[in-house]
Order: structure tokens, then C-alpha cells, then sequence
């Protein structure tokens, strides 16, 4: 009887213990889609030609999610700008107006070896986008890692370039 | 210089509060020394009370030079919403909490004029909880901090979805409920601590249940502002936030029970001690949870987490020295035999459903945090969960609450009256028949075991007014009436959620749109201009000709921060409240809209409302029984 | 929004976005599907906000997934595959049903396994 009543209370503490360290612990979970191949679309990139997932299947490249609507997307682009000298971005133009998305690339810069345009969001639904901007590390056809929100140095160091 | 006043007031409070608890130590041996704890405790209170007075005064004068009112109240707000913004956020709303939980402990000590050491010792649980919460007020969250020297001329801009009277009262309510719980809490552990032997849970019943309906009003309250301000046609969500507030509730439906039982037949002493402590525990967890954020991110606290961790170390603190407490003091009450079939024997199954119902929610809340933490992947536990598990619960506890109007304390249950029960149900068959053959309502299984609960309710509850037998005429009507509205209550939810529906449909101005179950017109659309917003009104007719219904849905665009938001247009009725969303004009000159019909949802205010007026009748004869 | 959530977050309630932005009509066959439309767009939770399913927000994803499921209902997908198409892509943090297996029956039986401690509990204190 006196077991129980002492475990019953270390029991609590182990609880309370565990919350703690939940408080403390800053690690994020990782999203859902990384591991999985890119998945098989068919568009058209913002200047008419066609691009199938097959585009993926041999390179390395930092996908972007973007629209010219999306002020964080302005944010991030000077970085991703820097980033562009070390790796082929390839840009899905994300629920936009082709004419506005022209515009601002030519506003303010266009490091993208391409943009796929993808007006309805299809694409990005496809890989788990639930705004923009997003980015994916994508290594022979398959997703390796996945940032929701600015791209940024730290987020870069912490999730991309390790797996490159 | 005010801000500074109302601090070190506070400090000075924080200050009175340590003493009070350590002259109450020393008092527990010096008797001669008890005599100065009360005064010293009312005068904390008091400067507690002060301090906030003084907090309110600076934001009715906007005075924006204090942070906190810096950053959540405006210069153009009207009075009230001046005064409400000190708890539309954590710094004030903790201090909000804390006053009232003073106040609560002040009218409970001050209406007990013995110095025994059970109130000593009452008397030093107070004023620690009351330290301890003040100490995290000033060290962590303290709303009475400067924003020095700049500081802004016309405050914050204020979301005006803020402004809100049911936002502004709702709050205060719900912290009534909560705190409350501490009055309980205090008297059980002093009872252990002292030893005492005389009866504390009839001292406190009344405020138990003071609290019970600050709380149950403050849950309504909430409810019905998410349905009419929210737009979304729901009242109750299974949100983590409002799961959390319901743990306190259905703790505090367990005690009240549990006391009534104790107090009628000396059954369940130790129970009711136990459930007095988790009450007021849960209530904390709760504050608990939401300030910590924990459940909005699991990571949410990372970058700044002493809140966080102060506040769990408290409850850490309290539910461990009052659980060991509990475990080890152990209860000499002599034991007595339950008779299955009485009155005692139906309130206590329906405690362990209670129990079962509080540990469940606290898992669906938990689970989710825990799964992230060992297997990686966020996981979600929503309303399907909550529904499944609560659906038998609520049949089972509804049987029992039924039966129970029949039973007697410590008498077995007359056999006869099981014959009743049955026809009762056999009747509550004869209608789910007549609902299904007739209007076409089938049930789903979830409904079905809520309807059948609450309808069991109202039928034998009904029949025993008309009982033959004088003595047991209703003995009670507050709990009567009460246990009349929960019944209310639960058909009200599964006529509601089996008959609504909803529909979407693009309109063009002046040509009828006829879905399957409405015809929907248009009749103008145009723009008018308020306040401080400018807004799109459409005139829309439903169901034109015998029935027609005519409602003017609006969005509005706020000009301090261009917010645009939705105005639901309800029309209510006993039967139907028929709620419209204006949506967006779509590229083919088409306006979208949204209608509801959402059924009963008079049955669900009402049955809160009337379970309300229950608790109320019951209050008044207590205070009665108490004078 | 976030802000305003953790400002509101202080009491009971939650507060999705709350204007009403939708741009598409939603029109059925049958009341059935009609029924199921309404009824998994509750079920499926909004992966960008803070709390509160597809149905009860308008941040866009919100839209397109509820898109996403009307088109669905309409070619004819069962709700199980709906659901999955959801879970595939963001996860099982995207349904508010957990599923009935594994590591989640912990989290099904649980109550029907506290049913049991405080029954028993209660039983041996009367005996």
C-alpha cells in the first residue's frame, strides 16, 4: 500500500518533469513530406514551356515558393540571391498573376533558373505548401528537406546544408 | 508617478502576503498570535485591491507611459473598453486573476469568525497561493512596468474585433469560476492539516457552488460568443482552450455532487477531500496551459521560458504537497455501506464517469504534446475524438440521473419503480420511431445516446412531479430545475448537429436561387459607412412568399488597420436560426454566400440558461438554511 | 492572426480568422454529398492555423483544400480516400479523427481504461 502511494507520487513528478522539458525543448518536428520523391506534376513554366517532375531527377536544387503578392518573399530574396551563386533555385510562382510575376522578377531580380507557374496552387498542395514562402532541398528527384516561412542563414545552416 | 505608487503597492502587498503566512506558521503554536493574521491578511487584500483600482485609473486616463496599457488599449476606445483591455492579455489578465482570487479568499475568511487553527491554518494556504501568484505577477509579467522615456501619444491600434461586450465580460466570469475553486481547496487542506473534525464541506458548499456557476456561466458565455461573433455556426469547438476550461467544470460538477452526498450521508469523506484539491488544481493547469502556450507550439516557449516553467514549478509545488498530504494523512471516518439503488450509490457512478470524462479530455489535451515528444510527428485529436468518447459517457451518466429522482438516500431502490424506468424508456423508443418514420430523422449513433440520455431526463423528471406520494414530491427544486436544463441540453445537441446544414452559393442581384431546401434573393447589395469602418451591406430574402425571411449580412473595412471582417446576419427562432456569411464576388459578377440553418440552438441556451437558474435556486436555499 | 489568437488565447475561446472570404460556391447533386462535404471539411484541420479545421477558416490553404475536397466529393472519392490524400500530403497533423491503430490506441482506450481504475477503485473502497 505504501508502494503504491509513493510511486503515485513519483508518478506526478515524472509528469511534472516531462512538461518541463517540453517548455525547454526547442527542437521542430520535421515535416511530413521530406523523404519522399517529387511528386509527378505536369506545368508550365512563367515563360510558356513545359516541365514535368522528370526536370528533378538529376540535380540538386533549392525549390522556392513564391508570389509577388507575398511580402516575406521580398524579405528573403536578397539571401536566397547570395544563395543562388552555389545553387540552381528553381522558383514555383505560387497563386500569382503571370504579368505581376514577370514584373516583379524584373524589379528586383531574378537569380531562378526557372519558375514553374503554377496559378491554382496544384503543385504546391502536391508538396504539402500551406503558403508562401516555403523552400525544399531536392537531391536526385527526392525531397530531403522542407522550411515553412523566410529562408534565412540560420534556417539554412540548420536544415539545408547539412544534407547537401 | 502613479505607476510607481500602484508597484510599490503591490510589492507591499506581495510583502504582507509572505508575513501573513509566516506569522500563520507561528501561530499555529502561539495561539495569542492569531489574532493579528486576519487583519494582516485583509489589509494584503486590500492593498492587492488598491494596486489594480490604481492599474484601472491609468488606463480610463491613458495614462501610456505604462507599457502594458501602451500596447493594448487606444485613446479613441470608449470607457469600457479601456477598462476591459487590461485583461485582453497575459500581464493583466494574470493580475486580474490573482485580485479575484484575493477577493474570494477575503469574503470566505472575513465570514468566519473563529480563530481555531483550522482557519489558521485556512488562513496560511491563502496568503502562500496569494504570495506566490503576486511574486510571479512582479517578477515575470508585471502590467505596471514604464515604457520610458518615449512613450506612445495615442496608444496601441486596437483590433476591433476586441471590441466586443461579450469579449469584455466573458474573462472576468470564467476567472470567478476558477478562482472560486481555491475556497474548497483551502478549507480541504486546512481540515487535513489541522486535523480537524468538523464538517468543512458544509462550510464551503455555498461557495463551491458560487464558483461551480460563475464557471458554468462563464463556459455559456463563451460558447454563445463564438456562435454569434464567430461566424462559423459552431458553439463549442473541442478547442484545446476551451477543453481546458471544462476540466474545472466537470470537476466541479463531480464535487458538488460528492459534498451533497457527504453532507447527507457521511459517504465519500475522503472523495470530496480529494476532489476539492483537483478542482483547483485543474483550475491551475489550466491558467497553466494557456499561458504557457504550450499547446498553441509545443515550441512555442523556447526562446523565453520562465513564465512557462514558473508557473508549472507552482503547480508542481502545490498538487504534490497537497496530494502527499491527502495520501499520507489518512482518514479515520468510519466506513459505511453504499446501498446500490440509492441516491448516493447513482450520484457516486455518475463521479466515476465524471472522473473518467476529466482524465479523458486531459489525455486528448496531453496526447498530442507527448506523441510529438517521443515518436516526432505532430498529430491532431479533434472533435471526433471528444464526440466518441463522450456520446457513452453521457448515456450512461443521463440513465442514472434519470433513475436517481426515484431513489432515496440510503434506501435500496424500490423494485417497483424499475417497471417505470422501463416505460420510460420504451416511450423514449415510441419517439425516436415516430421521429424516424414521420420526420425522417435517423439519428447517428453519437446523436442517438445523447438524445436518449436527455430525453430519459425530461420524462422521468416530468413524472415525478405528479408523484403520489407526498414525502417524496420533489425534494429539491434548484437541483430539479438544473437537472431539467442539462437534459434540454442534451437534445438540444444532437437535434442540432443531425438537422443543420449548410450551404454555399454564388448569387447574382435580383435573380432567385433556388437550392434544394431554400430559395435565396438577393435584393440589394450597396455600400454604407460607420464609424470608424466602412462597410458592404447585402439585403438577402430567404425562402420568399408565406415564410420569407429577410437578412443583411455585412463586411466590414476597419481604417486604422484596413481589417476587414464578416458580420453574420441571424435570424433566430425557436426551431431554426437561419445565419448568413457574405463571401467575395467572384469574377462573373456573382456574390458568394454562405447559409446555415442551424437547428435548436434555442434548446442549448436555454438549457444552460435554465440549468443556471438551478444552481441559483439552489444557492438561495443554502444561504437561507446558512443564516 | 497569430497575434491576435495569443491575445484572445487568454480566454476560453479560439479565434479563427474571422472574416468570411470565400470566393467559390459549393453546389452538389445530392444531398448526401452535400452532407460528407460539410462533415470532412470539419474533420480536416487547417494546417496553417494555429487551431480550428478547414471549415471554420479562411486563410487561403483553408480555401484551396476545401476546393480540393469539393472536386473530390464530385469525381466520386470515397471520404477515406480524401482523407488520405490530406494525410499524404500534410500529414497526420491534418486530421482531427486519429487513426485507430498503434501507438493511438493508447489514446482510444484510454478511457475505457480509466472507466476501469476508478471503477475498481471505487468498488474496493465500498468492500
Amino acid at each position: 500500500m505504501q508502494l503504491i502511494k509513493i510511486s503515485s507520487l513519483i508518478l506526478l513528478s515524472i509528469f511534472f518533469v516531462f512538461l518541463g522539458g517540453i517548455i525547454l525543448d526547442g527542437n521542430e518536428s520535421e515535416s511530413v513530406i521530406s523523404g519522399k520523391p517529387f511528386p509527378v506534376f505536369q506545368q508550365k513554366t512563367l515563360d510558356g514551356k513545359d516541365i514535368s517532375n522528370k526536370y528533378f531527377s538529376d540535380k540538386t536544387v533549392l525549390v522556392n515558393i513564391w508570389a509577388s503578392w507575398c511580402i516575406t518573399c521580398l524579405v528573403e530574396h536578397p539571401f536566397l540571391e547570395s544563395l543562388a551563386e552555389d545553387i540552381n533555385i528553381v522558383g514555383v510562382n505560387y497563386k500569382d498573376d503571370p504579368k505581376n510575376a514577370s514584373d516583379w522578377l524584373t524589379k528586383h531580380g531574378n537569380f531562378f533558373t526557372v519558375n514553374i507557374h503554377d496559378p491554382q496552387g496544384n503543385l504546391a498542395i502536391d508538396l504539402g505548401v500551406t503558403g508562401a514562402p516555403e523552400s525544399f532541398l531536392v537531391v536526385n528527384g527526392k525531397i530531403v528537406s522542407h522550411i515553412i516561412g523566410e529562408m534565412n542563414q540560420r534556417k539554412w545552416e540548420q536544415h539545408f546544408a547539412p544534407n547537401l | 508617478m502613479i505607476p510607481e505608487l500602484a508597484n510599490f503597492i503591490l510589492i507591499l502587498s506581495m510583502s504582507l502576503f509572505f508575513g501573513t503566512s509566516l506569522l500563520g506558521i507561528y501561530a499555529r503554536k502561539i495561539e495569542s498570535a492569531r489574532i493579528i493574521i486576519k487583519p494582516l491578511f485583509t489589509n494584503a487584500n486590500l492593498l492587492l485591491l488598491a494596486s489594480f483600482a490604481l492599474l484601472i485609473y491609468l488606463a480610463v486616463t491613458d495614462n501610456f507611459s505604462v507599457k502594458y496599457i501602451a500596447s493594448h488599449s487606444n485613446s479613441s476606445l470608449p470607457v469600457f473598453y479601456k477598462i476591459s483591455s487590461i485583461w485582453s492579455a497575459h500581464e493583466g489578465s494574470m493580475f486580474l486573476w490573482i485580485v479575484l482570487l484575493g477577493s474570494w479568499s477575503l469574503l470566505f475568511v472575513r465570514n468566519n469568525y473563529k480563530t481555531d487553527l483550522y482557519i489558521t491554518d485556512v488562513l496560511i494556504i491563502l496568503s502562500s497561493i496569494l504570495f506566490l501568484f503576486t511574486a510571479f505577477l512582479i517578477f515575470t509579467s508585471n502590467p505596471l512596468d514604464r515604457v520610458l522615456p518615449l512613450s506612445p501619444i495615442d496608444g496601441a491600434d486596437i483590433n476591433p474585433i476586441l471590441q466586443d461586450p461579450g469579449l469584455a465580460i466573458h474573462p472576468p466570469m470564467l476567472y470567478m469560476g476558477y478562482v472560486g475553486f481555491v475556497i474548497p481547496f483551502a478549507a480541504a487542506l486546512a481540515n487535513l492539516t489541522s486535523s480537524s473534525t468538523h464538517a468543512w464541506e458544509k462550510s464551503v458548499k455555498r461557495w463551491t457552488l458560487a464558483a461551480w456557476a460563475f464557471l458554468t456561466a462563464g463556459i455559456g458565455l463563451g460558447s454563445a460568443w463564438a456562435y454569434y461573433e464567430l461566424g462559423w455556426g459552431g458553439y463549442w469547438f473541442w478547442d484545446p482552450v476551451e477543453n481546458i476550461a471544462l476540466l474545472p467544470w466537470l470537476c466541479g460538477t463531480a464535487l458538488v455532487h460528492a459534498m451533497a452526498v457527504s453532507s447527507k450521508t457521511s459517504n465519500l469523506k475522503a472523495w470530496v477531500t480529494f476532489l476539492a484539491m483537483l478542482v483547483f488544481i485543474l483550475s491551475l493547469f489550466g491558467a497553466f496551459i494557456v499561458r504557457s502556450g504550450i499547446i498553441d507550439s509545443v515550441h512555442a516557449f523556447a526562446s523565453d521560458p520562465t513564465r512557462g516553467l514558473y508557473l508549472l514549478s507552482l503547480i508542481a509545488g502545490i498538487s504534490l504537497f497537497s496530494f502527499a498530504l491527502f495520501i499520507f494523512k489518512g482518514f479515520n471516518y468510519q466506513k459505511k455501506v453504499m446501498l446500490f439503488g440509492s441516491k448516493e450509490s447513482f450520484i457516486s457512478l455518475n463521479n466515476i464517469l465524471l472522473m473518467t470524462a476529466i482524465f479523458s479530455v486531459f489525455l486528448g489535451v496531453l496526447y498530442p504534446l507527448i506523441y510529438e515528444t517521443i515518436l516526432g510527428p505532430k498529430i491532431s485529436v479533434g472533435p471526433p475524438f471528444y464526440n466518441t468518447i463522450f456520446a457513452p459517457m453521457v448515456l450512461i451518466a443521463g440513465l442514472f440521473i434519470g433513475s436517481s429522482i426515484d431513489s432515496q438516500w440510503q434506501r435500496p431502490f424500490r423494485s417497483i419503480k424499475l417497471l417505470k424506468l422501463a416505460y420510460c424508456l420504451v416511450l423514449i423508443a415510441i419517439i425516436l420511431a415516430f421521429l424516424y418514420f414521420f420526420l425522417g430523422i435517423s439519428f447517428s449513433a453519437i446523436e442517438g445516446m445523447s438524445f436518449i440520455a436527455g430525453s430519459f431526463i425530461l420524462i422521468t423528471y416530468t413524472l415525478s412531479i405528479f408523484n403520489t406520494d407526498r414525502k417524496r414530491r420533489i425534494a429539491n427544486i434548484g437541483s430539479f430545475v438544473s437537472h431539467l436544463g442539462f437534459g434540454l441540453l442534451l437534445i438540444g445537441i444532437p437535434l442540432n448537429s443531425n438537422l443543420s446544414y449548410e450551404e454555399t452559393v454564388a448569387v447574382v442581384i435580383n435573380e432567385p436561387k433556388q437550392t434544394e431546401r431554400n430559395t435565396i434573393i438577393l435584393n440589394n447589395i450597396y455600400e454604407a459607412e460607420g464609424p470608424n469602418f466602412s462597410s458592404i451591406i447585402a439585403e438577402v430574402e430567404v425562402n420568399p412568399g408565406t415564410n420569407a425571411v429577410l437578412l443583411m449580412p455585412e463586411k466590414r473595412r476597419y481604417a486604422n488597420r484596413g481589417q476587414v471582417t464578416s458580420e453574420t446576419a441571424i435570424k433566430s427562432s425557436f426551431l431554426r436560426d437561419i445565419y448568413i456569411n457574405l463571401g467575395e464576388l467572384n469574377d462573373q459578377d456573382q456574390w458568394i454566400l454562405r447559409l446555415q440553418s442551424n437547428y435548436f440552438i434555442s434548446l442549448i441556451w436555454g438549457g444552460i440558461m435554465i440549468m443556471l437558474l438551478g444552481i441559483l435556486v439552489f444557492l438561495r436555499k443554502i444561504k437561507h438554511a446558512a443564516d | 492572426m497569430h497575434l491576435i489568437f495569443k491575445i484572445i488565447g487568454v480566454t476560453l475561446l479560439m479565434l479563427p480568422q474571422l472574416v468570411f472570404s470565400q470566393s467559390q460556391e459549393f453546389i452538389f447533386e445530392n444531398e448526401e454529398m452535400e452532407s460528407r462535404f460539410y462533415a470532412l471539411t470539419n474533420e480536416i484541420r487547417c494546417p496553417k492555423c494555429t487551431s480550428g479545421s478547414i471549415a471554420s477558416s479562411n486563410a487561403p490553404i483553408a480555401e484551396d483544400l476545401k476546393r480540393k475536397v469539393y472536386e473530390q466529393i464530385l469525381s466520386g472519392k470515397t471520404n477515406d480516400e480524401i482523407k488520405a490524400y490530406i494525410v499524404d500530403r500534410y500529414g497526420e497533423f491534418a486530421d482531427y479523427r486519429p487513426s485507430f491503430d498503434s501507438w493511438n490506441l493508447f489514446l482510444w482506450l484510454g478511457p475505457g481504461f480509466f472507466l476501469l481504475i476508478f471503477g475498481y477503485l471505487f468498488f474496493r473502497q465500498q468492500n
